[in-house]
C-alpha cells in the first residue's frame, strides 16, 4: 500500500510530473533572462513561460481548413512522449519509471518526440511548416547517430544500459566521465544543442528566416502543449548529461546547481552563434559521428 | 463592473503581462515602420513587458498597423486580421492609419484604419516616437478586462 503510494507520488509530484513541468518552465524562463541581460536588454521575469502558457491556454483554438486529421492529435503525442522521456531520465539519481535497459527506450522516446513534433507541421500542411518540418526530419539523421554513440561510450564503460547506474557510479568514483572521454562529452554536448533546438542548431524553427517552422498553424492550447514539451525537452537532455558525463548528483541541490551551470553555458552558446545552414549541420555531425565512433571502437578493444 | 470569475482574473493577468504582436506595415511611407522596429530592439525593449515579435498572425494578440490603407493592401490586412485567434486588440500607430495623412488625395487609399477592422488604440504623431508607441501599447494591455 505505502509502496503503490509512493510509486504514484513519484510519477504524479516529485520528481514526476508536477516537478518537471514547473522547473522546465522555470529553465526556460531564465535562459530567456540571461539571453536578454547578455543582450544588454532588461528582459521579462523569470517566470514569464508560465505567464506565456497560461495565456496560450486562454485563447482560441484555429483549425485550419487544409489540415489533415493528425492536425489535431499529434500536439498531445508530442506532450504524451516526452513525459514518458521525463520519468525515464534520473533527476538527482531518481527515476519514476526506470528499468534496467533505459537507454535503449530513452534512444526511441527521444527520436520519437522530434519525429512526432514535425509529423505535427507536416500534417498542417502550410508551405512554411512543411519546410520547416523537413529540415527538422533531415537534421534528426544528422545528430541521432552521433548522439547515440556518445551515449553508448560512458554506458559501455560502466557496463550497464541504465542512466541511474552510471550516476551512481560517478557518485562512487567520485570523477567526472567527462575526463575520461572527453570526444565523447563534447559530442553529447553538441548534439544536446541540435536536439533542443538551440541556436546555432534551430534550423528547424528558425523564426526569422521560415517564422516558427512546424509550428506556424497552431494556436492556443495545442501550441501551449508544443512549448511545454520543447521546455521538458532542454531540462531532460540537460538531466540526461549530468547523469552520463558530468558528475552525477546524490541530491536535488547539487543536481539544481550543475543543471544550472549548463544552462548557462548553453545560453551562452545560444547568444554569440548564429544560425549555421542545413548542409553544414549534416557535414558537421557527420564528421563528429565519425570522431565519436573511433573514441568508441578503441575503448571496446583496449 | 461586471464581477470576473477565478479563472478570469488569472487568464486575464496572463494576457496583460505577454503580448505577442504581429506587425503589419501598409502603405505608409516606412517612417512608422522604423519607429515600430525601435520598439523591438534593446533600447525599447518590450521583453520587459513580456512581448515578443510574432512574426506569425495564428500566434499574436495584438495586430500593431502602420502606414495608410492602400486598396491592394485591404484584403491582406482583413486576412491577417481574420487569422489571429479571439480575442485580440488592433493599434494604430501614426495618423497615416488613423486618418489619412499626407496621402489622403492619394487615388489608391481606402480610408482609414478604423473603416476596414475595429480599431482598439491610436498612437498619433508622423512618426509618433517609440516611447509613444510603448506607451499605447501599455493602454492596450489594460483593455483585455473587457474583451
Ligand atoms: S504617419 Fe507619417 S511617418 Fe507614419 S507612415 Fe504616415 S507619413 Fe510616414
Amino acid at each position: 500500500m505505502m509502496q503503490a503510494l509512493y510509486f504514484f507520488f513519484s510519477i504524479l509530484v516529485f520528481p514526476g510530473l508536477l516537478f518537471i513541468i514547473n522547473i522546465s518552465l522555470l529553465y526556460t524562463g531564465i535562459m530567456r533572462k540571461l539571453t536578454a541581460r547578455m543582450q544588454n536588454r532588461i528582459g521579462p521575469p523569470v517566470w514569464q513561460p508560465f505567464l506565456d502558457v497560461i495565456k496560450l491556454f486562454s485563447k482560441e483554438n484555429i483549425n485550419t481548413e487544409n489540415a489533415r486529421p493528425g492536425f489535431t492529435f499529434w500536439p498531445i503525442v508530442v506532450l504524451a512522449s516526452t513525459f514518458v522521456l521525463a520519468l525515464m531520465i534520473p533527476v538527482s539519481g531518481m527515476a519514476p519509471l526506470a528499468t534496467s535497459v533505459d537507454a535503449i527506450i530513452i534512444i526511441y522516446f527521444f527520436a520519437f518526440t522530434s519525429f512526432s513534433l514535425f509529423m505535427a507541421g507536416l500534417s498542417s500542411t502550410n508551405p512554411f511548416a512543411v519546410t520547416g518540418s523537413i529540415r527538422g526530419l533531415v537534421q534528426i539523421f544528422a545528430y541521432e547517430f552521433p548522439f547515440v554513440v556518445a551515449m553508448l561510450v560512458p554506458l559501455f564503460f560502466v557496463g550497464t544500459l541504465s542512466p541511474a547506474i552510471v550516476n551512481a557510479y560517478q557518485l562512487q568514483s567520485g570523477s567526472w566521465l567527462f575526463f575520461n572521454f572527453p570526444i565523447a562529452g563534447v559530442v553529447f554536448f553538441i548534439c544536446l544543442l541540435a536536439k533542443a533546438e538551440i541556436p546555432p542548431f534551430h534550423v528547424p524553427d528558425a523564426h526569422q528566416e521560415i517564422v516558427g517552422g512546424y509550428h506556424v498553424e497552431y494556436t492556443g492550447t495545442r501550441y501551449a502543449f508544443m512549448e511545454i514539451a520543447r521546455s521538458v525537452k532542454i531540462f531532460v537532455l540537460i538531466s540526461l548529461g549530468i547523469a552520463l558525463f558530468f558528475g552525477g548528483a546524490s541530491n536535488i541541490f547539487l543536481f539544481i546547481a550543475e543543471s544550472l551551470i549548463m544552462l548557462f553555458i548553453l545560453t551562452v552558446i545560444s547568444v554569440v552563434a548564429a544560425r549555421v545552414r542545413i548542409n553544414q549541420v549534416l557535414k558537421l555531425y557527420w564528421f563528429l559521428g565519425f570522431i565519436v565512433l573511433i573514441e568508441l571502437i578503441v575503448r571496446l578493444l583496449i | 463592473m461586471k464581477k470576473r470569475g477565478l479563472l478570469r482574473r488569472v487568464s486575464d493577468y496572463a494576457r496583460k503581462r505577454s503580448p505577442w504582436i504581429v506587425h503589419m506595415d501598409c502603405a505608409g511611407c516606412n517612417g512608422c515602420d522604423i519607429e515600430t522596429f525601435a520598439v523591438l530592439s534593446p533600447r525599447y525593449d518590450i521583453e520587459r513587458f513580456g512581448g515578443l515579435e510574432k512574426g506569425n498572425p495564428r500566434q499574436a494578440d495584438i495586430q500593431v498597423v502602420a502606414g495608410a490603407i492602400s486598396k491592394k493592401i485591404r484584403s491582406r490586412l482583413i486576412r491577417i486580421y481574420e487569422q489571429m485567434p479571439e480575442p485580440k486588440i488592433v493599434m494604430a500607430i501614426g495618423s497615416c492609419a488613423i486618418t489619412k495623412g499626407v496621402f489622403h488625395d492619394g487615388y489608391n487609399i481606402c480610408g482609414p484604419l478604423d473603416n476596414i477592422i475595429p480599431v482598439d488604440v491610436y498612437v498619433p504623431g508622423c512618426p509618433p516616437k517609440p516611447e509613444a508607441i510603448l506607451d499605447g501599447l501599455i493602454k492596450a494591455l489594460e483593455l483585455w478586462r473587457k474583451k
